[in-house]
């Protein structure tokens, strides 16, 4: 445990980061940035959990004066100084584990409660310590007879390191609870390791913990095993069931759903950014009454000038704003602006954003366009601001087929643009509202289409920029809708809220 | 290796017993060659010389300074030997070539400094009689041994023992040929002459040794870095060498089984002579040894790795990981077989090659006691040389350690003993130490499975 500021004052807020904040920018990592910024009435300590020391550079944003605390930790970090020989564990520890690992099994049934061993910190480092898990003799028989349970197809070594990678954070974070200075409320922005670790704070200090999805961490996390070439499935054909997941795979989802349990359980409130991503937690043992949704908010007074901006006219220009990704599929945008062009010749079509990701991706997409011969209608931008993007748009646009609540929707919104987006993450709910009666009145901002139909997206497009009174009614919704529900400070008071009632309930 | 092996290979293909002999001679060339170039020339040049000195003496002294000068340079570099060795290996296997030629040349250097200086002083001290050059050549002679040991553990690690072995043959022949011009000379002409043997044999092998690695610097001093050095191999390599030279000096200095040769450098007739017959004897077993070890253990060896590496299934590792046991401890007895029946060999030759060389019958016996000791002490090096395969490097220093205590005690009590006893403290001490040996290895090896994976 590295600790890059110590300030020596009393943190009100821990906030526990795996992966982002402050060395990595993304999505969550300017959430907490903007989080921490406008809440300076609250105190923040921040833990970075990372995977290994050279995945990181910098920091990468101007730390805020109320970040009185931050210290870094990997959890890949197999340190070989001390190999510790002659480990001895005691027998019943392994029997145990092994009444866990059969409840485990059987636990789907989400009434179960967790057994109180699983809760207490001294069981992770001082019953079952990463000494015995890494190097007795003990953890080798249980690991292989494990494996000649359930896995005797898998090669074994991968399997021996899916074990391995999987549990020794569970361990690492185990040691770090004891290092952390005192605070008010415990926050963290995902489940994982993350959340594992704030679990075991808040049992630990009996402090409330606070759990915020940006995405759904065990549906969306790619398997990060250090060596990506080890989740090629090795089997033969003949040893697939159609439809069967390999072992290893399946070994990873399941201990990341028993451990999402795990943390729904030990956390005070589950908060979601929109209401499907709830409907998901509860289906994945949350308790209903504890979910609640609080959305992202986008600063709408920055967005006055590019809407004070806007031509009297409706610029027929349809921007897609995002990485020129599969996950975004551009490809399906192109088709669709073959078919819109057919019917309006001077239509554009800008993707605007970096093409450097994935440059096959972004090959195929050029050559679509060549193939479409729509050289004069859609045009790459490559990075640009949105702020300069949005008043020559007529209607934004992303054709994904995944999202989370993608703020670029809310963003256009302040600048009054309508959006046209496929009915992925949050779109349905931000386009035609879902948070509330008075959101639903509001009416629509836009349209929502499946997904990878370039003709229904067509269909939208040509529908919006011809019908001037429909377009106009879909801007007024959209202005109203991000006034009335989505402002950044809206999105503070929400959490201004819930931190202060937290303290009051567990002080009270 | 892959060369050596494959030409061992192809040999053994025709399945003949004359393909047999043909691989096990090449392979006893190759494995036991330095070694018996060196001893044999060492005890011919006695013969080859007598009839141009006046005083045999002068030969005698010759050779018990060479065979000090092996002992103390083998012992100082002993510290060097597998630390360098296995330094070069990692190197090689991080694929960071050009720091290989640098760190040996440093650490040979090195080496052959501090061997300069120790011997110089040495000489200064003791050798005031025999004048300056006398201390000079023998100095010199002393550091060259030191860099050869060093390049010549490098290079056998590295597989080119044909070119060792010509080197060898080259330099001895050259002493040789020099010595029967200089020997008029007395002692400073055969030093001289052996110094420019070793000096030839010393220069190619370096020579080799630069045509062969790239670089961009001459010398480096990595070898020191804290992550990369292994305290445990330093320790081996010396208390090995401790070890094998030990019991030699008990006898050495014990004042009634050994005679004054020139100031500080005594012999044991007793003692000295059956020590380097029976080495000699073992060269058989030798080269069985380096055939199973390289050819066949080797082959096991890598593919339980591999099977480890790729992603085989635990049966699967299971099943390679018992044919690499079995195949390590077929190493060991067929090293035990064939120089068991080297050894009976030798007993029933034993007067007939003793005669042949003009040595009394009277070191007959202690020469079987000897025997049976080069026999065990070939057996602690099988065993040794598999600890290291599997990188058992605190195993391989703890049966050092224990073979140096041992046969440095158990060749005071038979001195103490009298002279029916010569020779077996070696024997019982190499008895001792392979016990040890062999419990380690098993330990290690039941849990090879466990270790691999829980310790990587």
């Amino acid at each position: 445990m590295s600790v890059i500021i110590d300030k020596e004052k009393k943190i009100d807020i821990l906030l526990i980061a795996e992966g982002t904040y402050p060395y990595i920018r993304g999505g969550v990592s300017t959430w907490i940035h903007d989080l921490i910024n406008g809440l300076s009435d609250f105190n923040f300590g921040v833990i970075f959990l990372g995977s290994r020391p050279e995945d990181y550079g910098d920091i990468k944003y101007k730390l805020p004066d109320n970040l009185v605390y931050l210290s870094v930790d990997y959890l890949f970090e197999f340190k070989e100084s001390v190999i510790s020989e002659g480990i001895k564990a005691k027998k019943e520890i392994f029997s145990y584990i092994e009444f866990l690992h059969k409840w485990f099994k059987e636990f789907h049934n989400t009434e179960l409660e967790f057994p109180d061993k699983l809760k207490s910190l001294s069981f992770y480092t001082e019953e079952i310590t990463k000494e015995i898990f890494l190097y007795s003799k003990e953890s080798w028989d249980f690991i292989i007879n494990m494996y000649a349970n359930y896995a005797v197809e898998t090669p074994f070594v991968d399997y021996f390191w899916t074990i391995r990678n999987i549990h020794a954070p569970i361990f690492v974070v185990s040691g770090l609870a004891k290092k952390i200075p005192n605070f008010e409320i415990v926050h963290s922005p995902s489940t994982g390791y993350a959340g594992f670790l704030a679990s075991l704070l808040s049992y630990d200090r009996k402090k409330p913990f606070i759990l915020t999805e940006h995405g759904i961490y065990t549906r969306e996390r790619k398997i990060d095993l250090l060596n990506t070439d080890w989740l090629v499935d090795k089997r033969l054909f003949f040893q697939k069931d159609i439809g069967e997941l390999d072992h290893i795979r399946n070994l990873w989802i399941r201990f990341f759903e028993s451990i999402g349990k795990f943390i729904y359980k030990a956390s005070s409130v589950i908060i979601s950014l929109f209401s499907t991503a709830r409907e998901i937690q509860i289906l994945y043992g949350a308790d209903p009454d504890k979910c609640i949704v609080i959305p992202n908010g986008v600063d709408v007074e920055g967005y006055s000038k590019p809407l004070r901006q806007r031509p009297e006219y409706i610029p027929k220009v349809i921007t897609l704003l995002g990485r020129v990704v599969p996950i975004k599929d551009i490809k399906t945008f192109i088709k669709a602006m073959r078919i819109v062009s057919n019917k309006i010749p001077d239509v554009e079509g800008w993707i605007v954003g970096p093409t450097d990701e994935d440059p096959d991706y972004y090959n195929e997409c050029l050559n679509l366009v060549e193939t479409f011969k729509l050289k004069n209608n859609v045009k790459f931008l490559g990075f640009q601001n949105p702020k300069d993007i949005f008043p020559k748009t007529g209607i934004l646009t992303l054709t994904s087929i995944s999202e989370g609540m993608p703020l670029v929707v809310l963003e256009g919104f302040a600048a009054g643009v309508p959006c046209v987006a496929t009915d992925v993450g949050s779109c349905r709910q931000l386009i035609y509202g879902g948070l509330n009666e008075e959101d639903i009145k509001i009416g629509k901002a836009g349209k929502v289409v499946p997904i990878a139909n370039p003709e229904k997206l067509a269909e939208a497009y040509i529908k919006l920029l011809e019908d001037e009174n429909l377009w106009k009614s879909c801007q007024e919704a959209a202005i109203k809708r991000v006034n009335t529900f989505y402002t950044k400070s809206q999105f503070l008071n929400n959490y201004r809220k819930i931190y202060t009632d937290m303290r009051s309930k567990w002080q009270g | 290796m892959a060369g050596i092996s494959f030409e061992l290979r192809k040999v053994l293909r025709e399945r003949t017993l004359g393909s047999i002999a043909k691989a096990f001679g090449y392979s006893t060339f190759l494995s036991a060659g330095p070694y018996l170039i060196s001893i044999t020339t060492l005890i011919l040049s006695y013969y080859l010389l007598s009839p141009f000195v006046s005083d045999k003496r002068v030969i005698i002294q010759f050779q018990v300074i060479i065979t000090y000068l092996v002992a103390f340079s083998l012992i100082l570099t002993g510290f060097s030997q597998l630390m360098i060795t296995r330094f070069i290996a990692d190197r090689i296997f991080e694929k960071k070539y050009n720091l290989v030629l640098p760190n040996l040349l440093g650490n040979m250097i090195l080496n052959m400094a501090i061997g300069f200086i120790i011997s110089l002083l040495f000489g200064l001290i003791f050798f005031k009689e025999q004048g300056s050059l006398f201390i000079i050549l023998y100095s010199f002679n002393y550091t060259i041994f030191c860099g050869l040991w060093i390049v010549n553990v490098v290079l056998s690690s590295l597989k080119s023992y044909k070119f060792i072995v010509l080197s060898f043959a080259l330099g001895y022949l050259t002493f040789l040929v020099l010595s029967l011009l200089f020997v008029k000379f007395g002692l400073n002409g055969l030093l001289l002459s052996f110094f420019l043997g070793q000096s030839l044999l010393f220069y190619m092998l370096i020579g080799y040794m630069i045509k062969n690695h790239d670089s961009d610097s001459i010398l480096r001093f990595d070898f020191f870095d804290k992550d990369k050095i292994y305290i445990s191999l330093i320790f081996s390599g010396f208390f090995y060498n401790i070890g094998v030279w030990v019991d030699k000096f008990v006898f050495w200095f014990t004042p009634f089984t050994s005679v004054e040769i020139l100031g500080p450098i005594r012999s044991s007739l007793v003692y000295d002579i059956p020590m380097f017959l029976a080495y000699i004897s073992i060269a058989p077993g030798m080269a069985i040894f380096f055939l199973k070890l390289e050819m066949e253990f080797a082959e096991y060896y890598d593919r339980y790795y591999k099977a480890v590496r790729e992603g085989a299934t635990l049966p699967k590792i299971y099943e390679y990981g018992d044919e690499m046991i079995l195949s390590a401890r077929n190493v060991v007895l067929d090293t035990m077989r064939i120089q068991g029946i080297a050894f009976v060999i030798f007993l029933l030759f034993d007067e007939f090659l003793l005669k042949l060389f003009n040595i009394s019958l009277l070191y007959i016996p202690l020469l079987h006691i000897l025997m049976l000791g080069t026999y065990l002490q070939l057996i602690f090096m099988s065993i040794l040389a598999i600890l290291n395969y599997f990188d058992r490097r605190i195993e391989a220093m703890v049966s050092s350690l224990i073979f140096a205590i041992t046969n440095f005690i158990f060749s005071l009590i038979t001195i103490y003993l009298g002279p029916y006893y010569y020779g077996y403290g070696f024997i019982f001490s190499l008895l001792v130490s392979n016990v040890v040996a062999i419990i380690l290895l098993r330990r290690f090896l039941d849990e090879v499975h466990y270790r691999t994976f829980m310790f990587v």
